[in-house]
């Protein structure tokens, strides 16, 4: 799908500034010039196409409930990578795992209640895989720098 | 957490109806009428467990197509100056200091960097490295998304 310039306008609005109020679709057209009806209309055809995934709280995973993450990088031999990959994805408190191109090529954040419930999935990827020593290696953050995930939607006309 | 925050965050975490009236329809089904809902998404933005409240994109369709993780190693007296510049690059979502592996892996900082081409993302590094006073950054475009969930899911049925 193609969004239009006033789909992209939406896109952005609904990114950056999504009226928190009871008629929100309503305050939105405002903004653009169109119904509210329409409004809803067209966020309801963005979603179906995939673009819009949903208008929704994100979380400060630490005040949510999780007390440990980490960030992990494997070297994987390319013949195993699909079956090691499953294994990872398969844990609840795996969130992201992509195949990079380096030679650690997998790479997986998890999150955990606890230090403990953390050490315990990485005892049980380490043993599942088969993976050791400088094979596997974790990257706690010490410091966050920023997260902030949100694109520039409405500018890329200009582009 | 308390308890009542996370039936509701968990009610709400995969998105907003998008019906006419989004916030009065949670609440019919939570029990609270739709402005009590606004003012509870609110008072979590307070308190820092919502960081914020918008919409998720599959920026893929939307043609952010590269992204990469990219690495530095950077003297510990220039990494806050470093993480702070690399932070406030457009297109950069992620930037943090991590924990080293003597030996193994010497790289402190890190970032994710999203763009419509790979050449764009190499193009934001040798910027980014400019600006911040940094080189050598690694840069490991992600060549295949296993998974890739929002950190935190809250299940309702936890205490």
């Amino acid at each position: 799908m193609n969004p239009d310039p006033v789909d992209r306008r939406l896109l952005q609005l609904l990114q950056d500034e999504f009226p928190l109020e009871t008629d929100p679709w309503g305050a939105l057209g405002e903004k653009l010039g169109i119904t509210g009806r329409e409004v809803l209309q067209r966020v309801r055809s963005l979603e179906a196409s995939g673009v819009l995934r949903g208008i929704c709280p994100v979380l400060e995973s630490r005040k949510a409930g999780i007390g440990a993450s980490t960030l992990v990088a494997l070297h994987v031999p390319p013949g195993m990578v699909d079956k090691i990959a499953r294994i990872i994805s398969g844990y609840p408190q795996v969130s992201h795992n992509y195949l990079r191109d380096h030679r650690y090529n997998l790479w997986f954040t998890l999150g955990a209640r606890d230090r403990e419930e953390l050490e315990q999935v990485l005892r049980g990827i380490r043993e599942r895989c088969g993976l050791n020593g400088s094979d596997f290696i974790e990257l706690p953050a010490k410091r966050r720098f920023k997260i902030d995930v949100r694109f520039p939607v409405h500018q890329e006309e200009a582009s | 957490m308390k308890g009542e925050d996370r039936r509701f965050l968990a009610h709400i975490q995969d998105g907003i109806p998008l019906t006419e009236a989004p916030f009065e329809d949670i609440g019919a089904s939570v029990g609270m009428s739709g402005m009590e809902v606004i003012s509870r998404i609110l008072e979590l933005i307070d308190e820092g467990v919502i960081r914020r409240f918008g919409a998720r994109f599959d920026h893929r369709k939307l043609g952010i197509v590269a992204n990469a993780m990219v690495c530095w190693e950077v003297p510990e007296d220039h990494i806050e100056e470093a993480g702070r510049t690399v932070s406030a690059y457009p297109g950069v979502t992620h930037c943090y200091e991590r924990e080293v592996v003597p030996g193994t892996w010497e790289y402190n900082l890190f970032c994710v960097i999203h763009g419509h081409s790979a050449d764009e993302v190499r193009m934001a590094v040798r910027n980014i490295e400019r600006e911040a006073g940094i080189t050598g950054g690694a840069i490991l475009f992600s060549t295949r998304k296993f998974k890739h969930t929002p950190a935190v899911f809250i299940s309702g049925n936890d205490p």
